[in-house]
């Protein structure tokens, strides 16, 4: 059976996934490829000055793309369990009605951490090529919260679309904003060190809010 | 006395201030079709989401296969298909992907039911559900249905959207299906002429209340539609009778008494009459009977 | 579960109010805060600062209630304002007994700051060191950076990326042959180009001993400057000012502040009190006769002169603080602050500020008003009404909205 869970959430990622994918990954190539071609024009050591001096890490282009392809890959997984309500189909399904939800968020989950995951490889690769193992980490860690906000985001979203009235599902909104904006605070490379137990408390607690939703739309809660 | 598959006691519920039902209490034994029938607005929909556990009434309580609707378990639901409102399925799916995804749900899956009706519906294999028309996609929903070979059958306005020829086909296999596998069924439709020649039992509703559980077959031969002749232009207060109209000098009312009871009811509320006569009615008519027009 | 959940979003919604309220609140109440420039006067020995006269013109008033034009400004501020002063030929001969020239000014002034976010943000740790005696007169980049490992120093080249192990072991051989103990504690220099000279870097060991560090002609410098180690220097700033006179500033564990002569290594307390550099903030305005330093922590200002020539205390003053009206009213609003980041130092984590007893009073209005609203089941809100009672309008707001409809 969650075999079949998952082959469901696959057909409605699998048109979506290798754009994301492209978007993420292309994106990612083209920031090194800038580097690259600053590398080309004034030499490796005029990169390590700038990150040293500056406190850039030339990667900062890519801050929100984590957290649209969070939004994103909810959006394609749960809108069409919404529309027409056919979250009644899923939730019907002979399989206990909480895992349910936890496997299909899961599998988005997994999926993003997969993305992220060649997106950091692709990060540490250059990086750790051209500079000290300080610069290589300086760029992932403050890369990390960008993908937290990523996988928060798609858990706020499911949040969000499974939801089923629309006076929660703004309030929702709402929260959802101030989540993810506290994952976009600062400019400094590094600056999230200290809040990494609290984006993992941050995304544990959020895992649990689709289950919110569906037991509002278990209930009957209409507009 | 049979088993009832499907037992509600004293259901309650609002829609905000709005009351929908009160106190409403049903069976539907197994083995048999029952149709629920009642206007717009009555609550059809509203009991159809509480039996399939998307509701939560104000109040009362609904077992389905002796459990608690709140804690029904999946392999309770297994043995209950649901068809939902608009005949809703996963539509970014091909016909092919559906029935690969149910089947891993269900133990007794009949595929070779599923594809007998999808051969019917000249598709490509590849096509998408939401590709295809109206009453294909719904038609795709029953097969689902009748492929899970569930014990019960929860049906919401099963005959929207299909063509007349399929949906007397689709009655007629329902039927025989139902039947043959003692399967029980619950079902709404808008369309009354097909419950006629499906349903057992009928539930018939009112606003707020049920004004009618029997079999088909004893509702239509109790209730009548009596017309008369009379020099009243008003009714007053009449016993046992439903709807009574005057228009030209000509009565009509409709009730579940026998003739010399309608007689003697006339005779009781002081209206004078001649000609009394008594029609047996289709179900159509007599549900409107019921029910009035409005 | 679902009970759990629920609380948990209630939680959530609080903490998102409990932060941006309160920043909702000063945003909309924000009042200009200016605090005029104060200087300390080497002419009339006092404090003095610009302000603005009834038809807006600039003048000057001293702590001792004087009132001076722009020009007197200009003149009783020599120091500072020496190119105006020099330009209309007003520039003084002597001041306190000493012969001076604009020359002279120009050469002693130096303008030193520090402040929390400056100290508390992240570091790489990676430094560059320049060649103190270049071959031309300005400064070239280093095409290397330096770490301090547990166990000795390590350059790394930019251009490749790589160890280049000869010089490490030069270095490394160099402080510890100096006694310097792996690793560092405080690593300290000006890694830029862009300046008159270059001091090296000053460095803590792991005795808390102070190493100089320099690098000429390509081969390490290091001296021990036998500052004690009970002192337990814990920040050094390194000025390369233009006069040459010293090698740093510097703070201890107890959080005294220190010059560090360049002619001797001499270390020199400086009357200013207690300095944290962690917290506070300073600016030091200085010349040959007096810095005026002005310190802040949190919301304070203090205003500290020192002797130049001897690190005598001259005078100090508090300025006059005026008092914010809406800060007042939100101790009453809001029982506490949630906010991410601060002006001490740059990270972003969660931190609760401002806790507040009097806001206590609109929570207990709330939570009346909440026991109200639940009269008919007041039992199964108690909970619920606690935490009105105590967040407030944190937990007030979520409740009732996401309560509506239910």
């Amino acid at each position: 059976m969650k075999k079949a869970i998952f082959y469901k959430e696959w057909i409605k990622m699998h048109a979506f996934l290798p754009i994301m994918a492209v978007a993420l990954l292309g994106f990612t190539a083209y920031a090194l490829l800038r580097i690259n071609r600053a590398v080309t024009l004034k030499g490796a050591a005029h990169l390590w000055q700038i990150m040293l001096d500056k406190e850039v890490v030339f990667i900062e282009i890519l801050r929100f793309l984590p957290a649209i392809a969070g939004l994103l890959l909810a959006l394609v997984q749960f809108i069409p369990e919404m529309s027409h309500k056919r979250l009644k189909l899923t939730l019907h399904l002979p399989f206990p009605q909480r895992a349910m939800i936890l496997w299909m968020t899961s599998t988005g989950l997994v999926t993003l951490t997969a993305l992220f995951a060649l997106q950091a490889l692709m990060l540490w690769g250059y990086f750790h090529h051209l500079t000290a193992a300080e610069l290589t980490s300086r760029a992932l860690l403050t890369a990390l919260p960008w993908w937290f906000a990523g996988l928060t985001l798609y858990q706020l979203t499911a949040w969000i679309c499974l939801e089923p009235t629309w006076y929660r599902r703004v309030i929702n909104m709402l929260i959802s904003a101030g989540i993810v904006r506290m994952f976009f605070m600062s400019d400094v490379p590094q600056a999230y060190d200290g809040m990494w137990v609290y984006m993992i408390i941050l995304l544990a607690g959020s895992l649990f809010l689709p289950l919110l939703s569906v037991h509002r739309f278990k209930q009957g809660c209409q507009d | 006395m049979t088993e009832s598959v499907i037992e509600c006691r004293n259901l309650t519920h609002y829609y905000g201030e709005r009351l929908i039902y009160k106190d409403l209490s049903f069976n539907v034994p197994r083995g048999r079709i029952l149709g629920l029938l009642g206007k717009n607005g009555t609550g059809k929909t509203t009991t159809i989401n509480i039996l399939s556990g998307y509701l939560q009434p104000r109040s009362g309580e609904c077992r389905i296969f002796g459990e608690d609707l709140k804690l029904i378990t999946p392999e309770t639901r297994s043995k209950i298909a649901l068809l939902i409102e608009g005949h809703v399925q996963y539509a970014y799916m091909t016909i092919e992907q559906i029935e690969k995804f149910y089947a891993q749900f269900y133990p007794r899956w009949n595929r070779d039911a599923y594809y007998g009706l999808m051969e019917k519906l000249k598709v490509a294999p590849r096509q998408r559900i939401s590709r295809m028309s109206c009453g294909q996609q719904s038609q795709v929903a029953l097969g689902l249905i009748l492929a899970q070979n569930a014990e019960l059958l929860i049906l919401d306005d099963f005959s929207m959207g299909l063509d007349p020829g399929y949906r007397r086909l689709f009655v007629e296999y329902l039927r025989d299906y139902a039947r043959a596998e003692e399967k029980t069924v619950f079902l709404t439709s808008h369309i009354i002429q097909d419950m006629e020649k499906l349903v057992d039992d009928c539930i018939i509703m009112d606003y707020g209340r049920i004004m009618v559980q029997m079999p088909v077959g004893e509702f239509l031969s109790t209730f009548g539609r009596y017309t008369f002749s009379t020099p009243q232009t008003e009714f007053p207060e009449i016993r046992e009778c439903y709807h009574p109209a005057i228009a030209n000098r000509q009565g009509e009312l409709f009730s579940f008494a026998s003739e010399d009871e309608v007689a003697r009811n006339l005779h009781e509320a002081g209206v004078p009459f001649e000609g009394l006569k008594r029609e047996s009615l289709n179900l159509e008519d007599a549900f409107i009977g019921l029910t009035g027009k409005y | 579960m679902i009970k759990t959940i629920k609380t948990g979003v209630i939680f959530l919604a609080a903490a998102l109010l409990a932060w941006l309220l309160p920043w909702l609140f000063a945003f909309l109440t924000t009042q200009p805060s200016w605090r005029p420039f104060t200087l300390y006067s080497c002419i009339v020995h006092s404090f003095a600062h610009l302000d603005y006269d009834a038809e807006g013109n600039t003048i000057g008033r001293d702590a001792k209630g004087n009132i001076y034009t722009e020009r007197q400004t200009d003149s009783i501020m020599p120091m500072f304002y020496f190119r105006q002063l020099a330009a209309e030929g007003r520039f003084p001969k002597e001041i306190e007994g000493i012969p001076v020239t604009p020359k002279d000014a120009e050469r002693s002034e130096f303008i030193f700051r520090t402040s929390p976010q400056d100290v508390n943000r992240p570091r790489i740790g990676l430094y560059q060191l320049l060649e103190s005696r270049p071959r031309r007169l300005d400064f070239e980049s280093p095409s290397d950076v330096f770490r301090i490992t547990e166990s000795g120093i390590e350059f790394v080249d930019m251009a490749t990326n790589s160890l280049d192990k000869k010089k490490s072991e030069r270095f490394t051989a160099a402080l510890q042959k100096a006694g310097f103990r792996f690793p560092a504690r405080v690593i300290a220099g000006n890694g830029t180009t862009r300046k008159e000279y270059d001091n090296g870097y000053f460095i803590v060991d792991d005795d808390y001993r102070v190493f100089h560090m320099k690098q000429i002609c390509g081969w390490p410098m290091v001296l021990d400057t036998k500052i004690s180690d009970s002192l337990r220097i814990n920040h050094i700033f390194v000025t390369e000012f233009s006069d040459r006179r010293h090698f740093a500033f510097l703070t201890d564990e107890a959080n005294r502040f220190y010059a560090l002569d360049a002619e001797d290594y001499s270390l020199h307390q400086i009357p200013i009190g207690r300095f944290d550099a962690t917290n506070d903030a300073m600016m030091i305005i200085g010349d040959m006769f007096y810095w005026t330093i002005t310190l802040q922590r949190d919301n304070d200002e203090r205003l500290v002169a020192v002797n130049a020539r001897d690190y005598s205390l001259a005078d100090t003053c508090i300025p006059q603080e005026e008092v914010n009206s809406a800060e007042y009213y939100a101790r009453y609003l809001f029982p506490t602050t949630l906010a991410f980041t601060s002006v001490k130092d740059a990270f972003v984590r969660p931190r609760l500020t401002s806790f507040s007893f009097p806001a206590l009073l609109l929570g207990g209005i709330l939570a009346l008003i909440y026991a109200l609203i639940h009269r008919r089941n007041l039992k199964d809100h108690f909970w619920q009404i606690a935490g009105v009672l105590i967040l407030g309008i944190y937990v007030f707001l979520p409740l009732v909205i996401m309560e509506r409809r239910a």
